[in-house]
């Protein structure tokens, strides 16, 4: 009688304990692939020399945060319990470089309103996917149920080269319009650009950025 | 009595077995699991609880791609219509 009450109760707390584990630490996991990719986000976003720097310093803070978690993002192929993939790491414009974003083509048209800017990975619960628990089961039968992406977005902020390429290339701000005012004129004599406006007239600060 | 002890532990250890079999049978752990393994990675991959889209009062419907909340609160507009 005693055995058959151990063995109910020892089956079930074993189990459930093992599925509680797999659960709490899973859903903890993907708060942190949650934060790296946010954190890559974040890091594209800011005002860098050219988008590709961006992307570059962006790639490189995933890899750094993804190194300070091993277990957690399988950086190093050290973990069988998560992966936070860097192969389908994407930064940049996510409605064109995620197939799986599932903007509808009506919706695509208010992109430049909305833009699905920022960064996207993929998260791979192995850990969970690949319980069995002792008599009750396997906890997934679909184990790619248990990979999904995770997504961070924010607009990045104007570069170097293009806040100067707005600036001072002909038929922009600088020509089209500060150029025009009474106050109006910052460009260096390295860009040869003239104005009518000279150096000592009172002229106006703004460098367009 | 100690063929009483062993006949019910043998009921009770029988009852048990059949249980866990149909629990797995059924998977019913796995069938559990499904639906809330769905909703946190429609949480993490769009921001949202939906799975089916999101709407703006008054506006049209969004796909569920333009529905993370990153991508709104952060964006040009709210407005998720586009200009004519």
């Amino acid at each position: 009688m005693l055995i058959a009450d151990f063995l109910f109760a020892f089956v079930m707390v074993i189990g459930i304990g093992i599925f509680m584990f797999a659960l709490t630490f899973s859903l903890a996991t993907i708060e942190v692939g949650q934060y790296i990719v946010w954190s890559t986000a974040r890091n594209y976003s800011a005002a860098r020399y050219s988008e590709t720097v961006a992307n570059s310093e962006a790639t490189d803070k995933f890899k750094a945060l993804a190194e300070q978690f091993p277990l957690l993002t399988n950086s190093g192929g050290s973990s069988s319990w998560f992966e936070l993939s860097a192969d389908d790491l994407r930064i940049g414009e996510l409605d064109t470089s995620d197939p799986t974003l599932n903007i509808s083509s009506e919706d695509a048209k208010n992109n430049y309103r909305q833009p699905s800017t920022g960064a996207s990975t993929t998260i791979n619960l192995k850990l969970f996917s690949s319980i069995n628990i002792p008599f009750l089961g396997k906890v997934a039968n679909d184990k790619s149920a248990f990979k999904f992406p995770v997504r961070a977005f924010l607009i990045r902020n104007v570069s170097t080269n293009e806040c100067q390429s707005f600036f001072y290339v002909k038929s922009n701000r600088f020509e089209a319009g500060i150029m025009k005012l009474e106050d109006g004129n910052l460009a260096p004599a390295a860009f040869g650009i003239t104005t009518e406006c000279g150096s000592g007239n009172g002229c106006g600060e703004d460098n367009g950025c | 009595m100690a063929i009483e002890s062993v006949l019910l532990m043998t009921i009770l250890v029988g009852g048990f077995m059949y249980l866990t079999k149909l629990i797995r049978d059924r998977q019913l752990v796995s069938n559990l699991v499904a639906k809330p393994i769905q909703n946190v990675a429609t949480m993490t991959a769009y921001g949202t609880w939906r799975s089916d889209g999101c709407t703006a009062p008054g506006k049209s419907k969004q796909s569920i791609g333009k529905c993370h909340p990153n991508s709104i609160a952060r964006s040009l507009s709210s407005d998720p219509d586009p200009v004519p």
